[in-house]
C-alpha cells in the first residue's frame, strides 16, 4: 500500500511568467522519484517552494501528513526534507568534517546518543567515500568530492526525503555509477528520493517513477519506458 | 567553563582594585578607560561583522544612545551605575533588534546602510531635543569615590575592565558554541544553512540584538567619565571607524582579534593623540583600516596563523 | 495655501533633477555592477570641494568646472574600481570586505578634506545663482533649475550611452551574464572598469550642482547616502530612466513634507522611502 511522502497540489509560482502552474505531484514512502524537463521548466523552483527557499503563489504542500505550505524553511529541513544545491553551496570557512556538525546538530531523527557528533560526521563521511578529506577545506575538494559533499550534508540531516539537484552533472560515466550505487543503497534503508538530473541513463535507470515538467506545466508522469515513448516529452526536449 | 571564568574573573576584579595601588598615574587610567571602551566596542561590532557578516556602519549611534540614556538614570532618575549600564544595554540592544527585524530579509548592505541613517537620526534627535540638553549638552559630576579607590576615575576603570572582560568572555563562548559556528555559516551561505536547519532570521536577530546591547553598555560609564556630554564629544565618526579598524586589524575570525586590536590600535591613538592632532589620528586610522582590509583582511591573528602552518 | 504646495511640487521636481544627477553614478556602480560603493557620495563632495577651488581661484562656472574635472575622477574612478576588484571580487571575498573597504574611502575623503580645507561650509558663485524667473505665482529659482537641467541632460546622455553604444551594451550585458559577453570577444572586466569610472566621472558634476544649490562641507556626505540609494533602489536597479522618475518621486516627497512639516522631516523622507520600497519590492534586493 503506497502512502505518500510528499504532496504538491496544485502549486504554482510567478516571477512575472509562470515558472510552476498548478503543478501536481505526489511522491510516495521509498520511491525512487524522478522529475525530470528542458532547462527552465521550473524544476529547480519546485525544490525551492517544497523545500521553502521560495513562498508558493497558489496550492499546497503536504509532507507525511501534515501542510508545510507556509512552514518556515529551516523548519521543514528539520523535518527531513533535505536537498543538494545544483551548484555546491559549502560551508567554506569549516573543514569537510566541520560541515556535518551543522545539519547533524538539526537532525530530524534523534542522532545515535553513544556517538559524538565528529563519529557521526565520520561515518557519514565513509559511507561516501571521502572520509580522507575530512580536515580539508571545501575549496581544496574536486568537483565530483564537491558534490559527495553536498550528498553527505543532506544525509547529515537524518532525511526522510532527500531531493537531488543535478547531482551528477558534469560527472565522468564511473562517477556516476559510483553515485547510483550509493544512493541506491540509501534508498534501500528507507530514504525517499526525488532526483531531478538531465543524464537521462541514471534518471531510467534509477527511478521508478518519472515527472516531466515543461515551462512550468506536468506534461507527463509514469514509469521509465512510458516516459522514452513519449511523444509529448519527445517534442518539449527537441523542439516542434 | 566554570572554572576558566570564575578563576579569571575574580583575578581581573583583583586586578582593578589592586592596580591603583600601585599605579598612581591618573592619566593611565584616563587613556585605559578609552582602550577598554574600544575593547568591548570592537568585541561588540565584530560578534555581528566578522562573524555573521553584517556590517553595522553606526556604532557612535548605538554608543550615544548608550551614554544618553545612561545620562538619564544617573541625572534624572539618581539610578547607580550598574542599573544604567543595564538600561542603557537594553535600550540599544532594542534598537539593534529593531534594525535587524527592519532589514533582515534584504542583502547586507541595506543593514550597513539602515545602520548608517539610524546614527545620523539619532544625532539630529539629539541635537534638537532640549531636554536632553540638546546642543548645550549636559554636565555630569562624578560621585565621590569610594574605598579603595581614591579617584572615581580609578573606579570607572575598574568596571571598565571587568565590563570588558564579561563582553569578551560572552563572545569566546559563543564563538565556541554551536550559536558561533551557525553563525560562520550564515556569513558563507545563508540559503543553505537554512536548507540545513539553522533559523537564520532568529541567529541574525540574536546577534544584532546582543551587539547592540553591548555596545549601549559600552557607552554607560561615559558620562561619568567625560563630565560634559553634548552630542558631538561622542565623535560618532571616530567611534564608528575604530571599532571597524580594530576587529580588522586584529583580525576579524577570532574573539582575539578585537582585543589585540583595541590594545594596538587605541593604545596607539592615545600615544599619538598627545603629539599630534585629533584630525591627523582620523586620517591614520582610516589609511590603517583601508591597508588591512586590502592587504592583510585577516588581521594580525591571520597573519600568525599562516606563519605556522 | 494652494499657492504654497504648487511651490512646493515645482521645486520638488527641480531638486529631482538634481537627485537624479548625484544618484546617476550610484545606478551604473551599485545598480548595474552590484559594486556596493557607499563612497559615492564622497566623492560627490569632493567633486564639489574640486569646483570650489575652480571657481574661487580662477572664477570658472561650476558646471563648467565640473565638467573639466570630469575626466579627471574618470581615471580616479577606473583606479578604485582596479584596487577594488583586484583586492575583493577577483578573489571572491566576501562583500563585507567590499563594504568596509568604501567606508574606509569615504572615510578618507571626509577626513582628508578636514585637513585640507577645514569644517567650515564653502559657497560657489555663479551669474545664475540667486536669480530666479516668475511665471504667474510660481517662482523658480535657477539655482535649483540650472541642475535640474543638468540632471535631464545626464540622464538623457547616460541612457543613450547604455542602450545605444557598443560599450554600454556590453556593460548591461555585463551585468546579466558575464559569460555571454566573453563569448561575443568583449572584455568584461575592461567593460565594467569603464562603466565604474564613468559613474565616478559623473560625481564632479554632481559635485558642481551640490555646491551650487547649498553649502558644502567635509560631512555632507553621510546625510546624502540615504537619498542617494533611496532613488537607486526605488528606481530599480540599473535603471537610467527610473533614476529620473524616482528622483523626481524623492524631490517633491521631500519638499512637500518640508513645506508642510518643518525642514528636518525633509531628510527623514528619503529614508522612510527606502524603508517602504525595501519592505514591499523584492527583485535585486534580496541576498544571493
Amino acid at each position: 500500500m503506497k502512502t505518500a511522502l510528499l504532496e504538491a497540489k496544485s502549486v504554482s509560482k510567478f516571477f512575472g511568467f509562470p515558472a510552476l502552474l498548478n503543478v501536481d505531484i505526489q511522491v510516495n514512502q521509498g520511491e525512487r522519484f524522478g522529475l525530470i524537463g528542458p532547462n527552465g521548466s521550473g524544476k529547480t523552483t519546485f525544490i525551492n517552494v517544497i523545500t521553502g527557499v521560495l513562498p508558493t503563489d497558489g496550492g499546497v504542500v503536504i509532507f507525511d501528513g501534515k501542510d508545510i505550505t507556509t512552514l518556515q524553511c529551516y523548519r521543514r529541513a528539520r523535518l527531513g526534507i533535505a536537498r543538494t544545491f545544483q551548484i555546491p553551496k559549502p560551508f567554506i570557512s569549516m573543514s569537510i568534517m566541520d560541515n556535518l556538525t551543522i545539519p547533524l546538530r538539526f537532525a530530524a531523527h534523534a542522532r545515535d546518543s553513544n556517538l559524538s557528533i565528529e563519529d557521526e560526521a565520520m561515518k557519514i563521511l565513509r559511507l561516501i567515500g571521502i572520509e580522507s578529506k575530512a580536515n580539508a577545506m571545501p575549496g581544496d575538494l574536486t568537483q565530483i568530492d564537491m558534490r559527495k559533499l553536498e550528498l553527505a550534508k543532506a544525509l547529515a540531516l537524518s532525511p526522510k526525503l532527500l531531493l537531488l539537484d543535478e547531482v551528477m552533472a558534469g560527472l565522468s560515466s564511473g562517477e556516476v555509477d559510483d553515485l547510483l550505487i550509493i544512493l541506491r543503497n540509501l534508498n534501500e534503508q528507507g530514504i525517499t528520493m526525488l532526483m531531478i538530473e538531465h543524464i537521462m541513463r541514471a534518471v531510467m535507470s534509477f527511478c521508478e517513477r518519472i515527472v516531466v515538467l515543461n515551462a512550468g506545466i506536468k506534461i507527463a508522469e509514469g514509469g521509465p519506458d512510458e516516459i522514452l515513448n513519449n511523444k509529448e516529452v519527445e517534442k518539449a526536449y527537441l523542439g516542434e | 567553563m566554570k572554572k576558566s571564568f570564575f578563576l579569571p574573573a575574580i583575578a581581573i576584579i583583583a586586578l582593578g582594585i589592586l592596580l591603583p595601588q600601585f599605579v598612581k598615574v591618573s592619566y593611565f587610567y584616563f587613556a585605559g578607560y578609552i582602550v577598554l571602551q574600544f575593547m568591548i566596542l570592537a568585541t561588540a561590532w565584530n560578534l555581528l561583522g566578522g562573524y555573521v557578516g553584517y556590517v553595522n556602519f553606526g556604532v557612535g549611534g548605538f554608543f550615544v544612545i548608550g551614554a544618553y540614556t545612561s545620562a538619564v538614570m544617573l541625572l534624572f532618575l539618581k539610578s547607580n551605575i550598574i542599573i544604567a549600564m543595564l538600561a542603557a544595554g537594553i535600550l540599544s540592544g532594542a534598537l539593534g533588534f529593531g534594525v535587524g527585524y527592519l532589514t533582515i530579509r534584504l542583502r547586507g548592505i541595506f543593514f550597513a546602510i539602515a545602520t548608517l541613517a539610524l546614527s545620523i537620526i539619532i544625532q539630529m534627535v539629539i541635537v534638537n531635543w532640549h531636554w536632553l540638553g540638546g546642543a548645550n549638552g549636559l554636565y555630569i559630576f562624578r560621585p565621590e569615590p569610594f574605598p579603595p579607590f581614591s579617584d572615581y576615575l580609578e573606579f570607572l576603570f575598574a568596571l571598565m575592565l571587568f565590563v570588558a572582560f564579561l563582553s569578551v568572555m560572552l563572545v569566546r563562548y559563543i564563538e565556541k558554541s554551536w550559536i558561533g559556528k551557525c553563525f560562520i555559516a550564515i556569513r558563507d551561505t545563508e540559503e543553505a544553512s537554512e536548507c540545513m536547519g539553522v533559523p537564520t532570521f532568529r541567529l541574525k536577530l540574536l546577534a544584532t540584538t546582543l551587539s547592540g546591547f553591548m555596545m549601549g553598555v559600552a557607552g554607560a560609564p561615559f558620562p561619568y567619565y567625560i563630565t560634559y556630554l553634548e552630542p558631538y564629544s561622542a565623535m560618532d565618526l571616530l567611534i564608528t571607524v575604530n571599532s571597524l579598524a580594530m576587529p580588522l586589524v586584529g583580525g576579524t575570525a577570532h574573539w582575539l582579534g578585537p582585543v589585540i586590536g583595541a590594545i594596538l590600535l587605541g593604545g596607539a591613538q592615545q600615544i599619538v593623540s598627545v603629539t599630534i592632532s585629533s584630525e591627523w589620528n582620523l586620517l591614520i586610522i582610516g589609511i590603517v583600516l583601508i591597508a588591512f582590509v586590502i592587504l592583510a583582511p585577516e588581521g594580525i591573528i591571520g597573519l600568525i596563523q599562516r606563519r605556522r602552518s | 495655501m494652494f499657492e504654497l504646495v504648487i511651490n512646493a511640487i515645482v521645486a520638488g521636481i527641480l531638486l529631482g533633477g538634481f537627485y537624479a544627477a548625484i544618484t546617476l553614478g550610484l545606478s551604473v556602480s551599485f545598480g548595474m555592477l552590484d559594486v556596493v560603493n557607499i563612497a559615492h557620495p564622497g566623492f560627490i563632495i569632493l567633486g564639489g570641494y574640486g569646483v570650489w577651488l575652480l571657481n574661487t581661484s580662477l572664477g570658472l562656472d561650476p558646471v563648467l568646472a565640473g565638467l573639466i574635472l570630469s575626466p579627471l575622477f574618470f581615471f580616479i574612478g577606473i583606479g578604485v574600481y582596479l584596487v577594488f576588484y583586484n583586492s575583493f571580487e577577483k578573489r571572491g571575498a566576501d562583500s563585507l570586505r567590499g563594504l568596509v573597504f568604501f567606508f574606509g574611502v569615504l572615510f578618507l575623503i571626509e577626513v582628508t578634506l578636514i585637513l585640507t580645507f577645514g569644517v567650515d561650509y564653502r559657497l560657489v558663485r555663479a551669474f545664475w545663482i540667486g536669480k530666479s524667473i516668475e511665471v504667474g505665482f510660481v517662482g523658480i529659482s535657477l539655482r535649483l533649475f540650472i541642475p535640474f537641467l543638468v540632471g535631464v541632460i545626464l540622464t538623457v546622455v547616460l541612457y543613450l550611452f547604455f542602450s545605444r553604444t557598443f560599450l554600454g551594451m556590453i556593460t548591461r550585458g555585463v551585468a546579466q551574464d558575464s559569460t555571454a559577453v566573453r563569448l561575443m570577444g568583449a572584455n568584461p572586466i575592461l567593460a565594467k572598469t569603464i562603466a565604474f569610472g564613468l559613474s565616478i566621472a559623473t560625481t564632479s558634476i554632481a559635485g558642481a550642482l551640490l555646491i551650487s544649490i547649498g553649502p558644502v562641507e567635509p560631512g555632507l556626505g553621510r546625510e546624502f547616502i540615504g537619498r542617494v540609494f533611496a532613488v537607486t533602489v526605488l528606481a530599480g536597479m540599473g535603471s537610467i530612466s527610473g533614476t529620473l522618475i524616482a528622483a523626481i518621486i524623492l524631490g517633491v516627497a521631500e519638499s512637500l513634507t518640508a513645506t508642510l512639516g518643518g525642514p528636518a522631516w525633509g531628510m527623514a523622507v528619503s529614508f522612510g522611502i527606502l524603508l517602504i520600497v525595501l519592505g514591499v519590492k523584492p527583485s535585486g534586493l534580496f541576498r544571493r
